[in-house]
């Protein structure tokens, strides 16, 4: 009866004789003694000794194993092994055989790899061995259980281990692995159920589960990682895990057969009776009864229904292999369960609105997401006509991602679903689907459901990978609760909104600051860039001090690179340009930073230092000012400071100082005077001329020139002027006492020092220039008369002793108008041309060549002209010029040429006429032979020798040079 | 998952009570509306801390119906704890407690701490048995009471925990033998070789060291 209470669904379709009767026809009269399944076989064994190999295609093939009987048989899952028990003559020692079916002898009979006798005479009834080949148990009719370790296949001497005598048959054995190295055995006879830890090889501990057991075959191991393993009993099948008992499901009926397929648990049980006489069945009928009424069940265990059942005339075993279930009868008929795929079971299940059902299902069956969400959608929309709004949300909830939230929020639109919609918008934005619309949605299902708290502790869960469009939140909540707003937007760094809000919602100027001056730098340029002009409106003085620390902070950052984002004071001068005092107290914040000024800023600076200045009504503040400008233009940088820029600043607020300063920087002195001139302030212009006057000197003549046309110039400092002109001769004293003469304002008083030591200078000049003149006018008279007296006299040659060597004169002797006598020897021993006089030919030839240039230069008309161009004093050049004859006829010079040389023709005297023998020969030795002669008194020139009397008058070139006498002395 | 002691608990009640919403939500902190019937016996596990102790509770949630009782009355024997859950929207749960007690205190051994349970708490519109009730129940039968909701998970957690808390408490006291299983107590594997406080700690008998 309880059975009735699990759902009940067909999943399976059964096909009748599935083999087409090939398995009844190979086995015939003979009767199938055990079955099993694995590695692509069904292996039937049949009381002849023959076993069966079935294939897919339902290919049978027999091969004898044993003489008499197979009792037992495994097929390995995963490998080609059959392990079999059987006998080859009735009531001996049952033998076990191990197959390989992949190896084959010439009859395609498969090999016998092991053969082993079994230990104990005793009937087996079950056998068990583990897919990995090493464990294998037989337990026998009297409770003993034998079990062998090691690989059977080849361990063909080892000694099966006997477990404890459990008293009673064996029904049922199954291994399990725990931890990958624990094996448990579990067992299980008609009246218990116990485990067998036979992980150690020594001793095997037994643990007893329950007091309850099972039949033969009514035992099964479920795989898996939580595996039972399963007893069925008349009234449920009870579960056991390797420590304790289990879950327990109540299934009525008297079992036959328990089998495990995939995730479902098969039962095979005798129905009591047919439901018509169910209630009224003896002893007796229920046996006629149970002839044709076995019925076959499968479980899903998981989701608890019931999803096949059928009744059959007799089964014998069912055997899960190539993905499907066989059932095999007595008789050999094999039928076959196929399970449904998946989409028509589903599509049960959605005709009877079992969409949890089908979602857990398919779930389970690792259905494509886009199907499940299909599922979830259909199970929404079914729950959504069924008017369960809130369950439909919870389906379409787990659609979100892959279904159009559109579909959702259209359905939930009207105004009584606000609270579906605004779950499901919840979960949309949890998932992270949502876009601004939906945020926009949910927000204002917020606020439509007054429940600000929920908004509130939404937006402060959202960190959690809530993902929404902030900005649009921001907006939305703006509108219903500006706290929400806020909290969003500091949370999301949002920090123009959020000073947005504050300023323009709450007017929380100084909080506003205080804000932004605990973001980054960069953030709280961008941002106090933005809303500057409402803060200066509304907080100027918090504002400014908030810009002084934020751009201090930029100049102290060391880091260059960042210099393009940093907050310049000049992006913020724009601000304070009404307020010229804040604006220089904001910007001499800074003067540290001086060298890290722009040029603009330095001119913004000045140019509002001026303006304060010119305001500033107090004098000592003004010189403050003044001398904090000048300091800043003594030290600024010559880089960023524009001086024009000043100048020009400078120049229309009337700010001398750095007018001043600034041409006397620049060196335009002459422009710095006038600027005096124009202020007229003539002490500070003279000032300039006494400073820079050596540097450029017509400073003096520019004030010279504003003395003599300015009325207002004071007339005592003309004497300092005209001074300085005089002594750098700057100007003419022609031009100078002109221009005095001109001017209306300066009386003879104010000049008499100056033209006083004027004249005095210019007639010394004339006194000597007079002397001078009569000078030359002397030498010029003695030189033409020398030259008469050359042309027209005798000349007496006196000279007694050799020009060159200063002995007494012998013939032969060479005489020179120029009364130079030398011997002859000497003569020719120093003479360079037998024209010339050697004494005198050094300066003949200069002045020689003194004419000669004179000669060539005449032909540079270019170059005189040039010179005369340039030449200060253009009339003492031409008469330079006269004076090198440049006028002069070209036949002229040569002849005066010829004349000079014939002055200094040589006379040849012969021996003869002129021989004079006065000193005796030794004395004759040669000048040169002066330094070798060793006795200074025997040396002729040695004046201080007594016996030399050296007569000064017999000198011929004693005489004294009469300068006068030199034509050329005038122009040294 | 190694733990210091296995509690073996049962959930029993009338059907439809809650029980097994209430191991679900304490075992998956899930809840599921529409629930199928139990069909016998179902189980479920957790780890909890009882004194930074960890503690495996293995649970058994019971079928309520009169037709398992049979089935379900063999587990009890092995449990050192039992919820006894009944609706306090339907009187007639709360009516049947008294045969529920005297079943339990007849098929489980006698120091099986009870707890009584009065589930869906969260429909305080519908309900039926006043709390106090509830807790003169308690106390003339010596049980230690709570109200849950399954749906909210409203002390869930408490429940099996101070449940739990008892049973450490009253191994302290010595009132329960560790050794003998059938208490519904298991000393865990790393407890028992590691810790040799725990009085007759070679209880080892038949193997059961390897779970």
């Amino acid at each position: 009866m309880s059975f009735l209470e699990w759902r009940k669904f067909n999943f399976f379709d059964i096909i009748h004789d599935a083999d087409s009767k090939k398995i009844s026809q190979t086995i015939g009269s003979s009767k199938i003694t055990s079955t099993s399944s694995g590695h692509g076989h069904l292996v039937t064994c049949d009381d002849d000794g023959l076993v069966h190999l079935i294939t897919r295609t339902f290919q049978v093939t027999t091969f004898r194993a044993y003489q008499s009987a197979v009792l037992l048989s495994t097929q390995l899952q995963y490998s080609s092994f059959l392990v079999t028990i059987g006998e080859d003559e009735p009531d001996t020692n049952t033998i076990l055989k191990v197959w390989d079916l992949e190896r084959r002898d010439r009859q395609s009979t498969p090999i016998c790899i092991r053969s082993t006798k079994l230990p104990k005479s005793e009937k087996p009834t079950t056998l068990c061995v583990t897919d990995n080949r090493l464990l294998m148990a037989v337990g026998f009719v009297d409770g003993c259980i034998a079990l062998f370790k090691g690989d059977l296949s080849r361990d063909r001497n080892s000694k099966p281990k006997m477990l404890k005598e459990l008293g009673q048959g064996i029904t049922g054995m199954a291994f399990k692995c725990v931890n990958k190295d624990q094996w448990y055995l579990f067992v299980s006879t008609a009246s218990s159920v116990q485990q067998f830890n036979v992980t150690s090889k020594d001793s095997c501990p037994m643990t007893v589960l329950d007091a309850v057991g099972c039949d033969f075959k009514c035992s099964v191991l479920v795989n898996g990682p939580d595996s039972h393993f399963m007893i069925a009993k008349e009234d449920a099948i009870y579960c056991y895990t390797v420590d304790s008992r289990g879950p327990c499901y109540v299934v009525g009926g008297q079992k036959i057969i328990l089998q495990w397929f995939r995730n479902y648990l098969i039962i095979v049980s005798k129905e009591k009776g047919k439901p018509l006489n169910a209630i009224t069945v003896s002893t007796t009928t229920k046996l006629s009864d149970e002839i044709e009424s076995i019925s076959i069940t499968v479980l899903d265990i998981q989701n608890k229904f019931i999803i096949y059942t059928t009744t059959m005339p007799d089964i014998l075993s069912v055997l899960p292999e190539w993905g499907s279930l066989y059932i095999l009868t007595t008789k050999g008929c094999l039928s076959q369960l196929i399970e449904k795929d998946l989409q028509s079971k589903l599509t049960v299940l959605f005709k009877k609105n079992l969409y949890d059902v089908a979602v857990r299902m398919a779930k389970c069956q690792q259905y494509d997401s886009q199907a499940l969400i299909d599922i979830f959608r259909q199970y929404g929309d079914h729950l959504y006509t069924k008017g369960d709004h809130s369950g439909a949300v919870e389906q379409y909830i787990k659609t979100i991602g892959k279904l159009e939230p559109s579909y959702v929020i259209k359905k939930f639109l009207d105004s009584q679903y606000i609270d579906s919609l605004t779950t499901y918008l919840h979960a949309l934005h949890k998932s992270g689907n949502a876009n601004k619309d939906h945020t926009t949605l949910l927000f204002n299902c917020y606020s439509k459901l007054n429940s600000l708290d929920k908004l509130q502790e939404f937006i402060v869960t959202k960190d959690e990978n809530i993902d929404f469009d902030v900005d649009v939140a921001i907006k939305v909540c703006r509108q219903s609760s500006p706290e929400n707003a806020l909290a969003l937007a500091e949370k999301h760094s949002r920090h123009s909104l959020y000073i947005k809000i504050l300023l323009e919602d709450r007017h929380e100027y100084t909080s506003a600051l205080e804000y932004i001056e605990k973001l980054s730098i960069e953030q709280s340029i961008q941002t106090i860039k933005q809303y500057s002009n409402i803060f200066m409106e509304n907080v100027p003085k918090d504002t400014v001090s908030f810009l002084k620390k934020l751009c201090s902070t930029c100049y102290t950052t060391t880091n260059v690179d960042l210099s393009g984002n940093l907050a310049q004071p000049e992006d913020f001068i724009y601000l304070l340009l009404d307020d010229s005092e804040c604006l220089v107290d904001f910007l001499e914040h800074f003067d540290n930073f001086f060298d890290k000024w722009s040029t603009s800023l330095l001119n913004t600076y000045i140019e509002h230092c001026l303006i304060v200045w010119k305001n500033e009504n107090n004098q000592e503040k003004r010189s403050i000012i003044e001398n904090k400008i000048v300091n800043i233009l003594q030290s600024a940088d010559i880089k960023t400071c524009d001086y024009y820029q000043v100048l020009i600043l400078a120049t229309s607020f009337e700010f001398k100082p750095a007018i001043v300063y600034i041409f006397e920087r620049n060196k335009q002195y002459s422009k710095l005077i006038r600027y005096y001139l124009s202020l007229y302030d003539y002490i500070g212009a003279i000032e300039c001329c006494r400073r820079y006057g050596h540097i450029e000197s017509k400073l003096w003549i520019l004030l010279f020139n504003t003395a003599m046309v300015d009325d207002m110039f004071p007339p005592f400092m003309l004497e300092e002027i005209l001074n300085e002109i005089e002594r750098k001769s700057l100007l003419s004293a022609h031009f100078t006492i002109t221009s005095l003469a001109k001017s209306k304002t300066i009386n003879i008083g104010h000049v008499r020092a100056y033209l006083t030591s004027l004249f005095g200078a210019e007639k010394k000049t004339l006194e000597k220039d007079k002397e001078m003149v009569d000078k030359y006018q002397k030498d010029t008279e003695t030189l033409k008369h020398t030259i008469e007296k050359l042309k027209n006299c005798a000349v007496v040659f006196q000279g007694l002793r050799c020009s060159a060597c200063n002995n007494q004169l012998e013939l032969p002797s060479v005489h020179f108008m120029c009364q130079h006598s030398y011997h002859q020897h000497c003569f020719q021993a120093f003479s360079e041309s037998d024209d010339d006089c050697p004494a005198c030919t050094p300066n003949n030839k200069q002045i020689m060549d003194i004419i000669r240039t004179q000669g060539q230069i005449k032909d540079y008309n270019e170059a005189f002209h040039s010179q005369l161009e340039r030449a200060t004093d253009s009339f003492s050049l031409i008469s330079e010029y006269f004076g090198r004859c440049l006028f002069d006829d070209l036949s002229t010079v040569e002849n005066q040429l010829a004349k000079s040389k014939l002055v200094s023709s040589p006379v040849v005297l012969s021996p003869k006429p002129v021989a004079p023998v006065v000193q005796t020969p030794p004395r004759l030795s040669p000048i040169l032979s002066v330094k070798t002669i060793q006795q200074p008194n025997t040396n002729p020139f040695d004046e201080d020798g007594e016996d030399m009397e050296y007569d000064d008058n017999k000198n011929p070139f004693n005489d004294e040079y009469d300068e006068s006498k030199n034509p050329f002395a005038d122009d040294s | 998952m190694s733990y210091a002691y296995l509690f073996k608990y049962i959930i029993i009640g009338d059907t439809g009570v809650g029980k097994s919403c209430l191991l679900l939500q304490f075992t998956d902190k899930r809840f599921q509306p529409v629930h199928d019937l139990t069909i016998g016996v179902e189980f479920g596990a957790r780890l909890v801390a009882i004194e930074t102790k960890p503690i495996k509770l293995q649970i058994w949630d019971t079928a309520g119906q009169e037709a398992f009782r049979s089935i379900t009355r063999s587990y009890y024997r092995g449990a050192a704890g039992a919820l006894l859950v009944y609706d306090i929207t339907r009187r007639d749960t709360f009516n049947h407690l008294t045969t529920w007690l005297e079943d339990a205190r007849q098929h489980s051994n006698s120091n099986m701490v009870i707890m009584l349970i009065g589930n869906k708490s969260d429909l305080e519109a519908k309900r039926e048995v006043k709390k106090e009730e509830g807790e003169a129940f308690a106390r003339e039968h010596g049980l230690v009471f709570m109200e849950t909701s399954a749906k909210t998970s409203d002390n869930v957690e408490e429940a099996f925990i101070n449940t739990a808390k008892e049973i450490y408490e009253k191994i302290q006291e010595g009132v329960f033998d560790i050794n003998n299983e059938a208490n519904g107590i298991k000393i865990g594997p790393q407890h028992s070789t590691g810790n040799n406080s725990i009085p007759g700690g070679n209880n080892r008998s038949n193997g059961n060291g390897c779970c």
